[in-house]
């Protein structure tokens, strides 16, 4: 019982972190069908931001995190209308911007490479300081600096796409783009919304990265593919989808150090995945092909 | 508009069409398959970027302007084949349409949220009256992917009339509607040209609705208008009856 609250507590935290990624790229996604392998790098530069304010700057966490959203943001919507825009313009497929973005992975990696070093950092948090509320329970100052975060966010998020006018236009935009566009939606300032949310949300994924781990240039790249996974496993495009695909898979792997090696974890993700695509094709939240 | 044309590939769709349509009426865009009336449409409400040619409406040059813009500017369409935001619940669709919502800006969305709360309650009301108008009010909080094509079809009517528009293109609002239905909704929309000077072009091949209830008739064929004026004009125009039979054995 006490190992399951462990591994639950372990699986709450990293699945966090795999939806706070995972809804920003299935908006993304949905809305311009753009497949962006850079989304693990923009994890990765909210990581660095942080660092540098956190620790070569010597500022306290909370600043960090605030600078990491921004930067990201800020990226995200620059990217926007210095790439995705004119090159939507040009009629450019999904097979194009998939390329483009993983060209643009490997261009904002070797940057923080270049700026950073690749040297292993983390943050300034204490690394030890746990509780035990019982038994052998335990659960880390990190653990809670994630999953409240995560968790407040998370809600925030789900609220703000149910039933804020933006939220719904985002929503209708993911729907039918066309349709969205000819009902006057102001399509074009509804994506730069879109990309300021999945680049907070990536930025503040990255940082929860780096505070629950440690921050590598590949720290984004890697966690991509658990990404991935937690989008098809909510139904692609689909936003609340992902945020509870983000959390199963993280639960589903930590559960799995109970019974198999910790080594095999990700790859345990990864059956989970093919399991439910078996079952669900569409993901747990896809509907089935509608007229 | 005037002297539209686009080429697709080493097809060219619109070959230089040109047509007007007068305000407050009720006018038929007629032609067989592939004379290029719906990408006609899709010309005028910024679909698809046109190669040359000029577009005015109202007095606002649109050539080549965004689809959003031109909607809120008051012309909006429908489709051919259907289409709503199935995902979402009808009155969500119908409300979404609706012209100047504070809500949609981020900095009023945060920082005047009684503003747009009360444009919102505002604007639920419309719509329901809206959905109430074309029959469907009862199925507002279901999803749309429930509904019928049928249903469909009056959803999409009732989100274009959302945006408040004063000319509305209908691609072939008739097909697959059945006619008690498709009768109602003429009705409906020659009230609405009555009441609001509502400006109605409508796309459809069901010659007893084109004869019967529109005022002037143009006729396309190979990407350009052939024929045009009142629908007992069009009807007995040579050239349209060459168009759609294949040309009249000449006099040698």
């Amino acid at each position: 019982m006490e190992e399951f609250l462990n591994t639950s507590i372990n699986g709450l935290s990293s699945g966090a972190i795999y939806a706070l990624g995972a809804i920003g790229l299935s908006l993304v996604y949905g809305i311009l069908k753009l497949v962006n392998f850079a989304h693990g790098d923009f994890m990765t530069l909210g990581g660095y931001v942080a660092f540098a304010v956190n620790v070569s700057a010597g500022m306290p966490l909370v600043v960090a995190f605030l600078a990491a959203l921004v930067v990201v943001a800020a990226l995200g919507v620059a990217l926007e209308v210095a790439i995705w825009r004119p090159m939507r313009r040009k009629g450019a497929g999904v097979m194009q911007l998939l390329l483009l973005s993983i060209g643009l992975a490997f261009v904002i990696r070797n940057l923080i490479l270049f700026q950073w070093s690749g040297a292993t950092r983390s943050l300034d948090v204490d690394q030890f300081q746990a509780w035990n509320p019982f038994g052998d329970v335990v659960i880390t100052r990190i653990q809670v600096i994630v999953i409240v975060t995560a968790g407040v966010v998370l809600v925030g998020v789900a609220v703000m796409l149910r039933s804020t006018l933006i939220g719904k236009s985002m929503r209708a935009l993911s729907d039918s783009f066309d349709l969205a566009e000819v009902s006057g939606v102001n399509t074009r300032r509804i994506v730069l919304y879109t990309w300021v949310l999945a680049g907070s949300l990536a930025g503040l994924a990255g940082v929860l990265a780096a505070v629950y781990t440690t921050l590598t240039p590949n720290t984004g790249w890697f966690l991509l593919l658990s990404i991935f996974a937690a989008v098809v496993l909510g139904g692609i495009g689909n936003a609340y989808g992902a945020l509870v695909g983000g959390i199963v898979l993280g639960l589903a792997q930590e559960w799995s150090t109970m019974v198999i090696q910790p080594t095999y974890k990700e790859a345990v993700g990864f059956v989970v995945l093919i399991l439910v695509l078996l079952v669900r094709p569409q993901g747990i939240f896809g509907q089935a092909r509608t007229l | 508009m005037s002297d539209l044309k686009v080429r697709f590939g080493g097809l060219q769709a619109v070959a230089g069409a040109t047509f007007d349509v007068r305000a407050g009426s009720m006018t038929a865009l007629i032609g067989p398959n592939g004379a290029g009336k719906t990408t006609a449409f899709n010309l005028m409400t910024g679909f698809i970027r046109a190669d040359s040619g000029a577009v005015r409406f109202d007095g606002n040059d649109i050539f080549r302007e965004r689809p959003d813009r031109i909607s809120r500017l008051g012309m909006v369409r429908t489709f051919q084949l259907t289409r709503v935001l199935s995902k979402m619940t009808v009155i969500d669709n119908v409300m979404l349409a609706a012209p100047d919502q504070p809500g949609m800006r981020l900095d009023h969305a945060l920082f005047r949220p009684r503003a747009w709360k009360a444009r919102e309650a505002v604007v639920r009301e419309e719509a329901m009256a809206l959905l109430a108008e074309v029959g469907i009010e009862k199925h507002a909080d279901a999803y749309a992917a429930t509904l019928s094509g049928g249903q469909r079809k009056l959803l999409e009517l009732a989100r274009a009339l959302m945006t408040r528009p004063r000319l509305v293109l209908l691609d072939e609002p008739m097909a697959g509607v059945n006619p008690t239905l498709g009768r109602r909704l003429i009705e409906y929309l020659q009230r609405l040209r009555a009441e609001r000077g509502l400006t109605i072009l409508f796309v459809e091949h069901d010659m007893d609705t084109v004869m019967g209830s529109s005022d002037e008739v143009i006729c396309m064929a190979e990407g350009a208008v052939i024929s045009r004026g009142t629908p007992e004009h069009v009807r007995t125009d040579p050239t349209v009856i060459d168009a759609y039979l294949g040309a009249a054995p000449s006099a040698a």
